[in-house]
């Protein structure tokens, strides 16, 4: 007992305090409408604010239907964010980054749940920031703790991001670099499964179809993005597709 | 030497501004983005690698719009539902201050907050004072403190008001049947504070005129 942990009222910021004095009564139809904008800059938008102080007096009031209404926007409006957190916190992790975004949505959603947060009223962004980058913390202590393997290398030790730029100039490419939709198909299904300088370069040719190389410099190619020779980026192809191909005939055996 | 923290929250707006541009079909392409900040630029293609093609996975399953394709939000989605079905069923609130003691909080630092005398405060817990005279802003400033609703509040009050000995102690220990008691108002029971600084009881009393309007809420 005695421990006085009760958040203190945090005073939003001017403009949040001017949409709230000219908002309409929560609920009532020009308030979901307003709640719908997505732009910014329309004068009639809705911050992250205003929307956490609708969903405490929906929660005070017992509206749980409205109160899910306004969870769903905010998510909406943050998923990317939250995304792009746990991507950066577990880049070489698909596991680690589902688990780091179901706490940091738990925690969120506990948080967002519990009127007497009330920084969350002031400054959203600061407030998920914080959040995530804790939650990020936590995780990354617990990897370090797990893993002492550095991230970036096979289980041979071996860096996965330095394959060597190609200096035999007697290499060519053995087949041909187009492919059909099947394969294309299996390239996708595949290609974050490879190491990271393989995959970049399925991905940047048979995914987004950039060009290997151009004679316009304005242009963006493969070559010029990953500051490699255009003979590095074919010879790259033409190892990835066949990796795609052993990694399905495996796949296929195995079935 | 450079501060990863800064290196990743740059990061971090470099990727959201990707996310928007897909998301929403405008904003800055990935060779744009690649372009302008080379030293990213393998972040950037692994970070767009596993978005682009989550978001083709998701957009197989569900319907949506050419040029806003995203990965599948479920996980978020699943948490919401979870935290609202917790919601939908609340405990019944049974103690104040047993309440306020979950999260953290001692009697004392709960009058403070509420402005009101611990006194006060004791009469509120034991319901010795009528629900129809409690201020509107009071019930609020409980709902915020405590996180619980209205309804969860309005329910406790509804109660019988309590000696705070246990019921089996004497037989006559329920207040509203001993003969003579009544319950206070809000009001009174303000005045009567000795716990309150005159400044405390005029707030109090000035809002006490205006007592909850219950028609909303039930």
């Amino acid at each position: 007992m005695g421990k006085k942990t009760v958040a203190r009222h945090y005073v939003p910021s001017a403009r949040v305090q001017a949409q709230l004095a000219g908002a309409p009564p929560f609920g009532s139809q020009e308030f979901w409408e307003r709640v719908a904008l997505r732009d910014r800059e329309h004068p009639d938008y809705f911050d992250a604010e205003v929307l956490v102080t609708a969903l405490r007096a929906f929660l005070l009031h017992d509206d749980l239907d409205s109160a899910h209404r306004i969870c769903v926007e905010l998510l909406d409006r943050w998923k990317g964010y939250i995304y792009v957190q746990a991507w950066s916190w577990c880049s070489d992790s698909e596991e680690d980054r589902q688990d780091m975004r179901q706490e940091i949505s738990t925690r969120l959603w506990a948080v967002l749940l519990n009127p007497a947060k009330s920084f969350w009223e002031a400054n959203f962004y600061t407030a998920l920031h914080d959040l995530c980058c804790d939650v990020g913390r936590k995780f990354e202590r617990l990897r370090e703790r797990e893993c002492p393997l550095p991230s970036g290398y096979d289980e041979d030790g071996e860096p996965l991001d330095e394959l060597p730029d190609v200096i035999d100039p007697q290499w060519q490419p053995t087949d041909e670099l187009m492919v059909s939709e099947e394969e294309r198909d299996r390239i996708r299904g595949v290609v974050t499964a490879l190491p990271a300088p393989i995959s970049q370069v399925l991905y940047l040719y048979y995914v987004k179809g950039w060009q290997i190389q151009s004679t316009d410099p304005s242009v963006m190619t493969i070559s010029k993005a990953l500051n490699v020779t255009d003979r590095t980026v074919k010879k790259r192809l033409a190892l990835g597709r066949a990796m795609v191909r052993a990694k399905y005939e495996r796949e296929e055996t195995h079935e | 030497m450079s501060d990863p923290n800064t290196n990743r929250e740059e990061l971090q707006h470099i990727l959201l501004a990707y996310v928007e541009g897909r998301e929403h079909g405008i904003g800055p392409t990935l060779e744009e983005l690649i372009e302008r900040n080379p030293q990213y630029t393998q972040a950037l293609l692994n970070f767009a690698m596993h978005y682009d093609l989550a978001a083709e996975r998701a957009a197989k399953t569900t319907a949506v719009p050419a040029g806003q394709l995203e990965p599948d939000h479920s996980i978020e989605r699943q948490t919401l539902e979870q935290a609202f079905t917790q919601l939908r069923n609340p405990p019944a609130l049974t103690s104040l201050i047993g309440r306020a003691a979950q999260r953290g909080y001692d009697m004392a630092f709960l009058a403070e907050e509420l402005e009101l005398g611990t006194d006060v405060l004791m009469q509120l817990e034991r319901r010795k004072i009528t629900s129809e005279s409690l201020p509107a802003q009071l019930l609020e400033g409980l709902g915020r403190l405590l996180a619980v609703s209205m309804q969860q509040l309005q329910r406790f009050f509804a109660r019988p008001p309590s000696t705070g000995v246990p019921a089996n102690a004497y037989a006559f220990a329920r207040l509203d049947l001993m003969p003579g008691w009544r319950q206070q108002t809000f009001a009174e029971a303000v005045q009567a504070s000795k716990m309150m600084t005159p400044e405390q009881q005029a707030k109090w009393l000035a809002l006490a005129d205006a007592p909850v309007d219950r028609s909303e809420t039930e």
